[in-house]
């Protein structure tokens, strides 16, 4: 064998060791389309995936979503490279099918503007009363989220992403925005929801 | 003390665990998501293998008709077949009298009325139910809508069913009617066949429903 040719191998053997487990699952299921290795990709991801949804809509339209999501997984199985990172990949279809979803139902009018407006005690008594309905509804309390669903739409995507573990530069495609305005979003969300959560 | 990213980082895991246990219903629906996932990516595979069984039945059959005589005649039976086909599925697709099927009924009532509703509607499809408090509906800080929905009234017996675009069935309890009218949440002159805007808030409940002066777009 060549140099070059070794160099080659050892350079693509490294280059198959770097792939994370769900890359190597997606890129079998591209090959196969097995069953298997899209159900171990579901499990791994789905509630991961649902949580976010569930965050920036409702839970009927986070399932809804999510079906699709899967669904256009399937469909573009093929399109799936080497050297992607797999979660980024299915969050940006999922991101996309979202809004596609609101625009296509007129139906989701986010209204950050409404929210911004609102003073921290108003928040804090916002966030008081959805705990407060959360327990009567027998359910354990979760400041965290009621804090989470007051901040401003884009403001909690960057946000509840960075949180799944992206990075900024992935954060940045997932979204379609500049790096620095990812950066200022997530700055401005965590500054409120650490004041919210401080004086709760 | 300010908390550190970290802890927030903290926070946001330990609210998905609740989330989890919270939510009794995310296991039902996830695996059935999962079988319906698994379920459409069988279809596909079985479709793309009849594909290729398709293909190759063709390969051998061109291979069989290499005579100019019998291709002539092969094409015009087959032209004949399709004409016939296409007939068939027109006959199919044209059926005015199809019935909508509703599969998802969302309940909307205050806490403990859910079996209430589900009795008095009589139905045994995929129900969801939304609880609501008293304290809920008076507080004005929650009155903020998220999402507007298009409805039409289709029957009153105290409690109110509405349908929604993607034909799902919206039950509302009498007591979470009379509860929405004190509190001037429900505008204008709804009677059966009145189509409306139904304003649900970020968790999905209803806030307010407004007769809708022009019809919205589903």
């Amino acid at each position: 064998m060549s140099i070059g040719a070794s160099l080659q191998s050892l350079i693509q053997g490294k280059r198959t060791t770097a792939l994370g487990v769900s890359e190597r699952l997606m890129l079998q299921y591209g090959k196969k389309g097995d069953d298997a290795s899209l159900a171990a990709l579901f499990d791994l991801h789905s509630n991961k995936l649902f949580y976010f949804l569930r965050m920036l809509s409702d839970s009927t339209m986070a399932e809804d979503v999510c079906q699709r999501t899967w669904i256009k997984v399937i469909e573009r199985r093929h399109l799936f490279k080497s050297g992607e990172n797999f979660q980024a990949w299915l969050f940006t279809i999922a991101r996309r099918t979202l809004i596609d979803e609101c625009r296509k139902n007129s139906k989701i009018e986010y209204n950050s503007e409404a929210v911004e407006a609102l003073s921290l005690s108003d928040q804090l008594k916002h966030v008081q009363i959805s705990v407060e309905n959360d327990v009567a509804k027998g359910l354990e309390k979760d400041a965290f989220k009621a804090c989470m669903q007051l901040l401003p739409y884009k403001q909690k995507e960057a946000l509840s992403l960075q949180f799944e573990g992206f990075t900024v530069e992935q954060i940045a495609i997932i979204c379609s925005a500049e790096k620095e305005t990812v950066k200022t979003r997530i700055r401005y969300a965590k500054d409120t929801l650490k004041t919210m959560l401080e004086k709760l | 003390m300010s908390l550190t990213d970290k802890e927030l980082q903290e926070a946001f895991r330990r609210s998905q665990q609740v989330q989890k246990q919270n939510d009794i219903m995310a296991e039902q629906v996830n695996s059935k998501l999962r079988a319906a996932v698994l379920a459409h990516n069988n279809g596909i595979a079985k479709s793309s293998a009849t594909e290729r069984a398709f293909t190759s039945a063709t390969s051998h059959i061109r291979a069989y008709f290499a005579s100019s005589t019998l291709r002539i005649t092969a094409v015009a039976f087959s032209l004949v077949a399709m004409l016939g086909v296409y007939h068939i599925g027109l006959r199919h697709e044209y059926n005015p009298g199809a019935a909508h099927q509703i599969d998802i009924v969302h309940y909307h009532g205050f806490v403990g009325e859910d079996q209430l509703l589900a009795n008095k509607t009589g139905h045994d499809y995929n129900a969801r139910f939304n609880a609501y408090t008293q304290q809920y509906i008076e507080s004005n800080l929650v009155a903020r809508a998220v999402a507007l929905e298009p409805a039409t009234l289709k029957a009153q017996d105290g409690y109110w069913l509405l349908v929604n675009c993607s034909n799902q069935q919206v039950v509302v309890s009498e007591n979470l009617i009379a509860s929405l009218n004190t509190h001037g949440r429900i505008e204008g002159d709804i009677d059966i066949g009145t189509r409306v805007a139904l304003a649900f808030d970020a968790q999905g409940r209803i806030l307010a429903i407004k007769q809708s002066a022009k019809a919205l777009m589903c």
